[in-house]
C-alpha cells in the first residue's frame, strides 16, 4: 500500500518553494516502519496520507541542507520536535529521528534527484556558456555535462508482519515484533501502561 | 496453484527485493550487468517472485528478437502490448534477454538510437529509466499483494494505562441483599464472576467466625460498587440502613471510582430516599437489572480472547 503526499521544502526565499511528490509505502494495515535510534530496533506507526507532509517534511528539508553545505537551522523547526516512545527501550524518540534506513535513503535519493540536482544545474549551466575564457590574466575553463538523471527511486513494498498493539490511553494503534511482550509505555503518547 | 507463505518468508523475500531492485536502479552504470544477474536470479529462484511472474510467462510467449526489430523499426516511444499482464511479462522478458543473450547490448541500442542517444552509458540509463524501472514498480506492487495474503489476522493486544488498573482490593462489586434474596443475588453473583469481575457476598467471602460489621466494612473498602436490590421483600428504610451507609461513606472517600447501584424490582416499593441521589433503575428481570448494573459499573473488561481450553 502506497501513501503519496507532497511535500514543500522551503529555501531561503519563502516565495521560492519546492513541490516534491513522495510516494511512501505502508503495510496494508496503513502502519509505517520505523527504527529506533537508540536500540536499532524496528516498530511500525500509524500514518495518514495527511501526515506524510509534516512527517517528512523536515526530513527533506534537512537533508537538502546537508548536501548544498547549509548549515544553518530552519527556523520552522516545531513539526521536528514530535516525539515517540521506542516500545522497546522506552526511550523518547525525535519521529524525524526514527526512519529507517530504506526510508533514509529513498528520501535523500528523491531529494537528490528533484531538489538539489536541479539546484546545481541551476547554478552551473550559465557557467557552462562562458566556455574557454582568457581575460588576459587567469585563463579557465568550464564544462557542465548535465547527463541523464538516474530513475526515480521506489519505495517498500512493506511486508505486513509484526503485531499491533492498542494503546487505549489515546486510541492509538502500533506494531511491535511479534516476540515483544514487554511493552511499558504508550509509542504516542508515553503513558505507562500494561499489555493485557 | 497458490503457495501459502510464512510472515517471516514474505518479510525476507521483500527484504532482498528491495536491495536488488536499489541496486540495480540505482547504483554505478558500470556494475549493473552484476546487479542485472542478481535481480534475475532473485526472479527465478525466489518461491514469492515466482508466484508473480509463472503465471504471467506461461500465458505470454514472446519472440524477444521479433519484438526488437518491430520495435526498432519505428521511431519514438517503444510499443508495448495493451495488457498490463502482457506488458509486465514482456518487461521481464527483456531483462532476461539483455542479461542472457549475446545480442542484449543490441537491444540497449535499440532504444538508445530511437532516441538519438548514441553514449553506451546513457543508452543503459534509458533502459533503466524506460523498461526496468517500471518492472520494478509493478513487480513491487504485485509482490505486495501477495505478501499481504501472508499477513496474520488482524488481531491487537491492549496495552492499558496503568492508572487504569484498578489493583485487586479495590475492584470488587458488593452485593447488598437479605437473605430472602438470596437465590436472585446468587445468580448475579455467578454471572458476574463468570465474566470476570469480582463480586462481593457475603456468605462467600465471609471467613468462619469474623465479625459481620468488620467483614462488612473490609468487602466495602475493596469494592469498587455497591449493588442493592429492592424487591418485593423490602420492607422500610432501615433495610440494609448499615450498608446503605458504608456505602454513602465508600461514595463519599472513592468519588467516581465507587458506584452505588440501585436495582428496583418490579412490584417493590420506592427506591430508599438516601439511596436516591445516586444511580437505580427500575428493571423488570434478571437480564434488565444485569444490563444496568453494567453499566453503572467505574470498572470495564478487557478484550475478548478463546477460552483457554479451546486454544491449545
Amino acid at each position: 500500500m502506497a501513501t503519496t503526499g507532497f511535500v514543500e521544502d522551503q529555501e531561503d526565499d519563502d516565495s521560492d518553494s519546492v513541490r516534491l511528490s513522495v510516494s511512501i509505502s505502508t503495510d496494508q494495515g496503513g502502519f509505517f516502519r520505523r527504527t529506533c535510534p537508540v536500540c536499532g530496533r524496528d516498530f511500525k506507526t500509524e500514518i495518514d496520507p495527511s501526515e506524510l507532509q509534516w512527517a517528512l517534511a523536515p526530513l527533506v528539508q534537512r537533508i537538502t541542507r546537508e548536501e548544498i553545505g547549509d548549515s544553518s537551522e530552519n527556523e520552522n523547526n516545531d513539526e521536528n520536535q514530535n516525539e515517540l516512545y521506542c516500545p522497546y527501550c522506552c526511550e523518547k524518540i525525535l519521529a524525524i529521528d526514527s526512519h529507517t534506513s530504506d526510508t533514509m535513503k529513498y528520501i535523500k535519493s528523491i531529494t537528490l534527484r528533484e531538489i538539489v540536482l536541479p539546484m546545481m544545474q541551476k547554478i552551473f549551466s550559465p557557467l557552462s556558456n562562458l566556455g574557454n575564457q582568457n581575460t588576459g590574466l587567469v585563463s579557465f575553463s568550464i564544462k557542465y555535462d548535465r547527463g541523464m538523471l538516474s530513475p526515480r527511486p521506489l519505495h517498500g513494498p512493506e511486508p505486513p508482519d509484526m503485531k499491533q498493539i492498542q494503546f487505549i490511553c489515546c486510541g492509538k494503534v502500533a506494531k511491535v515484533y511479534e516476540e515483544w511482550h514487554w511493552t511499558k509505555q504508550c509509542v504516542y503518547c508515553g503513558v505507562p501502561v500494561i499489555l493485557s | 496453484m497458490s503457495i501459502e507463505f510464512s510472515t517471516t518468508e514474505v518479510t525476507e523475500a521483500l527484504r532482498t527485493f528491495r536491495i536488488r531492485r536499489d541496486d540495480l536502479l540505482h547504483e554505478d552504470i558500470k556494475t549493473i550487468d552484476d546487479h542485472m544477474l542478481r535481480f534475475v536470479k532473485f526472479c527465478r529462484e525466489n518461491p514469492l517472485a515466482q508466484q508473480v511472474l509463472n503465471p504471467l510467462l506461461a500465458d505470454y510467449v514472446f519472440d524477444v528478437k521479433d519484438w526488437l526489430q518491430k520495435a526498432g523499426r519505428v521511431d519514438g516511444p517503444l510499443i508495448f502490448p495493451d495488457s498490463s499482464d502482457e506488458e509486465f511479462a514482456l518487461r521481464y522478458k527483456l531483462i532476461e534477454f539483455v542479461c542472457d543473450s549475446d545480442e542484449g547490448g543490441q537491444l540497449i541500442r535499440m532504444i538508445g538510437r530511437n532516441r538519438n542517444v548514441y553514449k553506451h552509458d546513457e543508452s543503459i540509463e534509458l533502459f533503466r529509466t524506460l523498461i526496468i524501472r517500471p518492472f520494478m514498480e509493478e513487480i513491487g506492487n504485485r509482490l505486495g499483494k501477495i505478501a499481504n495474503l501472508a499477513s496474520p489476522d488482524d488481531r491487537a493486544i491492549q496495552a492499558v494505562p496503568l492508572s487504569r488498573i484498578p489493583s485487586l482490593n479495590e475492584a470488587k462489586i458488593f452485593l447488598s441483599h437479605k437473605s430472602v434474596d438470596k437465590p436472585l443475588v446468587r445468580r448475579y453473583y455467578n454471572t458476574l464472576q463468570l465474566l470476570g469481575f469480582s463480586p462481593w457476598l457475603d456468605e462467600s467471602n465471609m471467613t468462619a467466625g469474623s465479625s459481620l460489621e468488620r467483614s462488612l466494612l473490609q468487602g466495602f473498602e475493596e469494592s469498587c460498587a455497591a449493588v442493592f436490590f429492592i424487591t418485593e421483600n423490602f420492607k422500610d428504610e432501615n433495610y440494609l440502613g448499615a450498608e446503605v451507609e458504608y456505602a454513602i461513606m465508600q461514595k463519599r472517600k472513592k468519588n467516581k471510582k465507587f458506584a452505588i447501584i440501585t436495582l428496583r424490582y418490579s412490584d417493590a416499593a420506592p427506591v430508599p430516599g438516601l439511596l436516591t441521589p445516586y444511580t437505580y433503575a427500575n428493571v423488570s428481570n434478571d437480564l434488565d437489572g444485569f444490563h444496568e448494573l453494567t453499566r453503572a459499573l467505574p470498572v470495564e473488561l478487557g478484550p475478548m480472547r478463546w477460552k483457554a481450553d479451546i486454544v491449545k
